[in-house]
């Protein structure tokens, strides 16, 4: 509450009760009730075209598969020199503002790739993967990933001078952490079910 | 001057403190998660092996 | 030539190591995963020293600071990568070593480290500023270039080498059974 104009902890509030209907929703009801609700929308997804081609042809699903793998590393690149930098660890010398908005465009483009390839695999797979737990903690990582990325890191790092530097290095931590996550349970999906 | 100011600190603050607090989040459900996936793969190892 | 790699991987095969490691569920699956996820330390970082030669990532810092600095990681990475991927070779010597796509995939590799080698010569001889500019000169765009396109090939095998398509056991045509080293007569797999 300020007199810049009304109440100022807006983002913050929003993170919190983010993070309390999150833990109302896993852990209430509401969690198995979405899921058998969206069994149509993934017997659906078999049937799309998508779907379709990554059932039918073994090499098409692959190579869209390499594409994602592909995207993965290059997302993986660009936050950890991102993290890198705000944890000190590389491109010292470079103003920490200039290495968070350039990889901040590397990290959308390998997001949109990987996420359209991703929705190309899933739907290969929908029926598979529907079933899986790993399967929606991918999800859930992932949702909680972009939220973070978009709403919580990118509007801290525009004041990164200013903020002191454990809060910074905390968030570095977590967003290493969150995006290792949606890698690693990705990979456990190959292996399961 | 001020108002500027003030605000620009104002956003910085609220900022920090949902960085905070998503990021504590995440460190707690990453340490929750990845040690009950390593607490299952001990079990699944005792039984398999003993 | 086959014939000896043939023996060689069937050797490799009557280690107890080597069946314990392919059979071992964890085991073999986590070190499959930290070679696909190690992805994001090694090409993460090659990837973002390609695109800076290319104007296309990080393009107000130095090219050869991006180059030196993001070096020792990526090296890290391709440490854990060759180390991983022996250990994966190990699990399943035969097949792998008479796998198409897994021979395609060495040959790339070749490729790829003689051009790193040829893109840091050129690095070196580059005239003075050179890295400065948003984009880096021709010669060592072309090796930026090339370097993209052969990791992009060398995960594409690397994925494919899962798959039985061109697999001796299936008697794939002659052609291919000389490319992926099929012994004739052979009865191990």
């Amino acid at each position: 509450m300020s007199d810049a104009g009304g109440f100022v902890y807006k983002r913050s509030v929003l993170v919190l009760l983010a993070m309390i209907a999150a833990l109302w929703f896993a852990l209430s009801d509401l969690r198995v009730e979405a899921w058998h609700g969206l069994l149509p929308l993934f017997e659906w997804m078999e049937t799309t075209p998508f779907g379709v081609i990554g059932k039918t042809w073994g090499w098409a699903f692959a190579t869209v598969e390499a594409f994602h793998l592909l995207a993965m590393a290059l997302l993986g690149g660009a936050v950890l020199v991102a993290d890198g930098r705000l944890l000190g660890l590389v491109l010292r010398e470079t103003p920490a503002r200039q290495v968070q908005e350039q990889c901040h465009t590397l990290f959308v483009w390998s997001l949109v790739v990987a996420v359209f390839t991703g929705i190309f695999m899933a739907c290969g797979v929908a029926s598979k993967i529907y079933y899986l737990e790993v399967f929606w903690y991918k999800m859930l990582a992932l949702s909680v990933g972009v939220v973070f990325a978009f709403f919580v890191r990118r509007p801290l790092v525009a004041h990164v001078y200013q903020v002191p530097s454990n809060t910074i290095r905390l968030v570095a931590i977590a967003s290493v952490m969150i995006w290792f996550s949606v890698a690693a349970t990705g990979r456990w999906i190959g292996f399961s079910g | 001057m001020d108002r500027k100011k003030i605000a620009s600190n104002a956003a910085r603050k609220d900022a920090q403190l949902a960085a905070r607090l998503a990021s504590l989040g995440i460190v707690v459900g990453f340490v929750i998660y990845w040690w009950n996936e390593l607490q299952a793969v001990r079990e699944m190892l005792e039984l398999a092996y003993g | 030539m086959n014939e000896l790699i043939h023996s060689v991987a069937l050797w490799l095969d009557t280690h107890g190591w080597s069946t314990a490691l392919h059979e071992s569920y964890y085991m073999y699956n986590w070190i499959e995963s930290t070679h696909v996820l190690t992805l994001m330390l090694s090409l993460g970082m090659l990837f973002l020293i390609d695109l800076r030669m290319l104007g296309l990532a990080l393009p107000n810092v130095p090219a050869r600071s991006v180059a030196q600095r993001l070096n020792v990681p990526m090296l890290v990475g391709f440490t854990v990568m060759i180390i991983t991927g022996l250990l994966l070779f190990y699990a399943i010597p035969v097949r792998t070593s008479q796998s198409l796509w897994f021979r395609i995939k060495l040959v790339l590799l070749v490729c790829a480290a003689l051009n790193a080698f040829a893109f840091h010569r050129r690095m070196k001889t580059a005239p003075a500023g050179w890295d400065l500019a948003r984009r880096a000169p021709p010669g060592l765009r072309l090796g930026a270039v090339l370097s993209l396109v052969f990791w992009a090939l060398i995960v594409l095998c690397g994925r494919f080498i899962a798959y039985d398509w061109f697999d001796c056991s299936g008697e794939p045509s002659p052609f291919i059974a000389t490319l992926a080293g099929c012994v004739p007569g052979q009865t191990q797999f």
